[in-house]
């Protein structure tokens, strides 16, 4: 996944070399014969297509077997206009229609998707179950009664006589055509690049590497994992026209598992996290597969037809032996002949944890809204995790202690709506907030650090507190004003700087940075001060007392010495449900909380 | 009444061919949460393996017996050689099995052509009153309810069956209780390929046996397995019925075209709802 960051931050020379190679890629092709310059076309727009796919696998992290669906959508949709209007008018239309058709196909099968919670395997199967049904579908629409306008369907046949492109008297054909696939292409990869570097696309790679803590920031992941997929249609739909306008004939082998799955070798040969090496991988494999065909050896040609085999091969040795791809691989391998990999180890960063409150500015968000629980119950199953709890949570600090197994973590995942309770309510100030989703009570200013270090592991920590910053008023320059000032007073700004690779401290502090960047009303921190040292501890204890002077700040916590120093009133957690409300001292009085402590049976 | 047992045979045959083309595929992916993308072609591997037989003046139910072997052994081989070494590795355990699915589809034009090939219809027909109700529909529709049966005792009653169902539900404990999860797994997968290769071989006489038969397989089968959700045999069979009803009122109301697009929607509408399928919250998880 560290390909993930590469393009997240862009960088300049990437840029040059790509405008570079297309400037080198239209000069030679002016020495290709015609039907070279044919194949080449058709690698470039399969290119686009693996375009779309790598932004979808490799930046969304959503492995779709329905780019080709989107992309055949586009294509027909394309024919089906251009048969019906002719001329430049025509051809504007038919881009608009086909391009439109994919969008809005990739945008209902994803709101079906992500709206319903189907992810990872499941999206794979689906996809593809509807790349492959559409394809029967379209099969089956032969015969004169399957046309729209003047033009048929065609069914297995498929439709022909497509009209290519026009812009005034010329119709787009040879090397007019190649160039304009080429620019197209570049277009939309920059395009891509631009959009990634945009907080759209920051957050869309956020979410691709940890969905929890971009709904925990208020970022509605099911919302940009729609946009993304959306996206990635669009993309495949403009390979879509250029490819009947190129063919000028598509036949419902564009649905076809043969062509979903070269697409997925395409992007797995390049590398999935380069944008690039879609392209390279679309070239390389479809020059093979032509050459291969047109290998002859005495007269006969043996390995015309048997593509396939080729395909199934290159993809088993790739996924066993270079998961990676060509380009990443090659990336990191110029990285190390230049040997200008960053430091592998970052140096131990020094901070003052005391001056962590002094980082964020008072609130300015108004009064501090109470949150309650109502009798709220969690039962899994037959375990009761959380049982008929009613507290209410006000300014100030409070400690949420008890032995491992009492409920603590699963009455934070309750209040944060990251489990919905069994019965009872959970009000926010006047609302009841019981139903609604985590992002939105994100929103509402509930922030939560999560019991192990929940961060976004291959961005940078920069990057980490820019999505957190930009959360809370949704200000790109300012976001990145305070994520420069706070990963500096963390001694973190570099971009190799990688949070997940930060010892389990400095992620935890990250973490409560984050949180408390998105300028929560109500802070929830489990364990906060696991994994610290105990001069981190004692400074963050200060730091939360001073945090909880004008927020409300729930802490969970085992280490009883640390809580203690938090001086804020306790409530002990007992299989489920309070068992005592009171100061530290109330509690050291009372000999049943010893005994729950040392596993001694309480009357 | 005739027409009314006529359609309930075609309506239990269809409902059948779908769990029985589904059962291999929901086997691997319940107990192993892999996606064999090559399934198709394992079905096709005990059709082609009966047609070999056949050719060869073996009887039909010893073929049968024959191709399921075949896919065994080839399921053995296949969990060795690919599945093995990328355990936890779901996409590309995916992109693995679907380069196979392609290298067996090229294997079976080299060795049998595109042409497509049977052993001809087995068994007669019944007449009831003025339909013909083949009498292997039945005998298919029984032999789905035996294998349903089968792998429901294996699963249930047998201590591989127990050791199966507790790796999947917690892979590590089952380790540290001392079962071997790699042998579990290869014995799953091995079970699953033969049940494929089953289907295969007894949908032989029904069907026209051509090397890209798999790729029509696939969707209904994946369909089927993705909307039954985590429980392999109970939800594959109830999503079995609910997209075979689906399917074949459409079909009956309107044409079999629209049939096909029905069990889409239905999967989708399911699926849009429970996305982990219709027996996540069932207790069975069987």
């Amino acid at each position: 996944m560290s390909g993930v960051r590469s393009c997240f931050l862009g960088t300049r020379g990437n840029l040059l070399l790509v405008a570079f190679t297309t400037v080198v890629v239209l000069l030679v092709a002016q020495a290709f014969d015609y039907s070279l310059l044919d194949r080449a076309t058709s690698w470039v727009i399969y290119g686009l297509l693996a375009l779309s796919m790598s932004f979808v696998w490799g930046k969304l992290g959503i492995f779709s077997f329905g780019q080709t669906a989107f992309f055949a959508v586009s294509a027909y949709g394309y024919g089906i206009t251009v048969g019906n209007i002719g001329g430049t008018a025509g051809s504007l239309v038919g881009i608009v229609v086909g391009i439109g058709a994919a969008t809005l196909v990739a945008t209902l099968l994803g709101y079906c998707m992500f709206y319903g919670g189907i992810t990872d395997l499941f999206v794979a199967i689906v996809t593809m179950a509807m790349t492959l049904i559409l394809g029967i579908m379209v099969t089956s629409m032969s015969g004169p009664q399957w046309k729209v306008g003047d033009v048929p369907i065609g069914g297995y046949n498929g439709m022909a006589g497509i009209r290519p492109l026009e812009f005034g008297t010329e119709m787009l054909s040879g090397y007019t055509l190649f160039v304009v696939v080429v620019l197209v292409a570049l277009a939309a990869y920059v395009a891509i690049r631009v959009l990634l570097s945009r907080p759209l696309g920051r957050i869309v790679l956020a979410t691709a590497d940890n969905e929890t803590r971009a709904e925990l920031l208020g970022f509605d992941v099911r919302a940009y994992r729609l946009i993304g997929f959306a996206i990635g249609g669009a993309v495949a739909g403009v390979a879509g026209v250029l490819f009947a306008s190129w063919q000028q004939i598509v036949t419902p082998d564009l649905f076809a598992l043969s062509l979903a799955g070269s697409v997925a070798i395409w992007v797995l040969v390049g590398g999935r996290t380069s944008l690039g090496g879609a392209f390279v991988g679309a070239v390389l494999i479809n020059a093979i597969n032509s050459y291969s065909d047109r290998l002859t050896i005495g007269g006969s040609a043996p390995l015309a037809g048997h593509g396939p085999i080729a395909l199934g091969v290159i993809l088993i040795v790739f996924v066993l032996v270079l998961p990676n791809g060509l380009v990443p691989g090659a990336g990191s391998l110029v990285k190390r002949l230049l040997n200008r990999a960053g430091p592998d180890v970052s140096d131990q960063p020094s901070y003052d944890l005391k001056a962590l409150p002094g980082l964020f500015p008072r609130r300015t968000e108004g009064p501090v809204p109470q949150l309650r629980a109502a009798a709220v119950s969690k039962h899994f199953g037959g375990v009761r995790a959380v049982e008929h709890v009613d507290l209410s949570l006000d300014r100030g600090v409070r400690s949420l202690i008890g032995p491992n197994g009492a409920g603590k973590s699963t009455f934070f995942a309750v209040l944060t709506g990251r489990l919905a309770p069994t019965s009872g309510r959970v009000h926010l100030g006047e609302r009841d907030v019981t139903r609604m989703r985590p992002y939105k009570r994100a929103r509402l200013g509930v922030g939560l650090k999560m019991q192990a270090p929940c961060v976004f592991p291959t961005l940078s920590v920069q990057e980490n507190i820019w999505l957190a910053a930009y959360s809370a008023d949704r200000n790109a320059a300012r976001a990145t004003a305070r994520s420069r000032e706070l990963s500096g007073w963390l001694g973190l700004t570099l971009p190799a700087d990688l949070a997940g690779a930060q010892s389990h401290g400095t992620q935890q502090v990250l973490e409560v940075m984050m949180v408390l960047a998105a300028r929560p009303g109500v802070v929830l921190l489990d364990e906060p001060a696991a994994g610290m040292t105990s001069n981190e501890t004692a400074a963050l204890a200060d730091a939360i007392r001073d945090l909880g002077r004008e927020r409300t700040v729930v802490v969970v916590e085992h280490d009883m010495e640390f809580v203690e120093s938090l001086e804020s009133d306790v409530t002990l957690l007992v299989e489920g449900s309070v068992f005592l409300e009171g100061s530290m001292e109330d509690l050291r009085a009372d000999q049943r909380v010893l005994d729950i402590y040392l596993g001694r049976a309480v009357s | 009444m005739d027409s009314f047992l006529n359609g309930t045979v075609i309506l239990l045959g269809t409902v059948a061919t779908l769990v029985l083309v589904a059962a291999g595929l929901a086997v691997i992916f319940g107990f192993m949460r892999i996606i064999n993308f090559a399934h198709g072609e394992f079905v096709a591997l005990g059709a082609f393996a009966v047609l070999v037989c056949d050719r060869n003046g073996i009887p039909f139910p010893l073929a049968v017996v024959i191709a399921t072997l075949v896919g065994a052994i080839f399921g053995l081989i296949v969990e060795r050689v690919l599945i093995r070494p990328l355990y936890g590795r779901l996409v590309d355990t995916l992109l693995v099995t679907f380069a196979l699915s392609l290298l067996l589809q090229q294997g079976f034009l080299i060795g049998f052509g595109t042409s497509p090939a049977g052993i001809g219809s087995m068994g007669g027909s019944w007449k009831v009153g003025q339909y013909s109700i083949p009498q292997y529909q039945l005998f298919l529709i029984v032999m789905t309810g035996v294998l349903v049966g089968v792998l429901w005792w294996v699963f249930t009653r047998t201590m591989y069956g127990a050791r199966a169902r507790a790796a999947s539900s917690a892979s590590s404990v089952a380790s540290t209780l001392g079962m071997d999860p790699v042998r579990i797994n290869a014995a799953t997968f091995t079970l699953g390929s033969a049940c494929a290769a089953l289907a295969g071989a007894l949908l032989t006489p029904v069907i026209a046996v051509q090397p890209f038969m798999g790729v029509s397989y696939l969707p209904l089968a994946f369909l089927t397995v993705v909307t039954g959700g985590s429980a392999p045999l109970t939800g594959t069979t109830a999503a079995g019925s609910l997209l075979g009803v689906s399917q074949y009122t459409a079909s009956v109301l309107t044409n079999p075209f629209l049939g096909t697009v029905a069990v889409l929607v239905v999967a989708v509408v399911v699926l849009r709802f429970l996305p982990r399928g219709m027996s996540a919250k069932w207790r069975s998880k069987v």
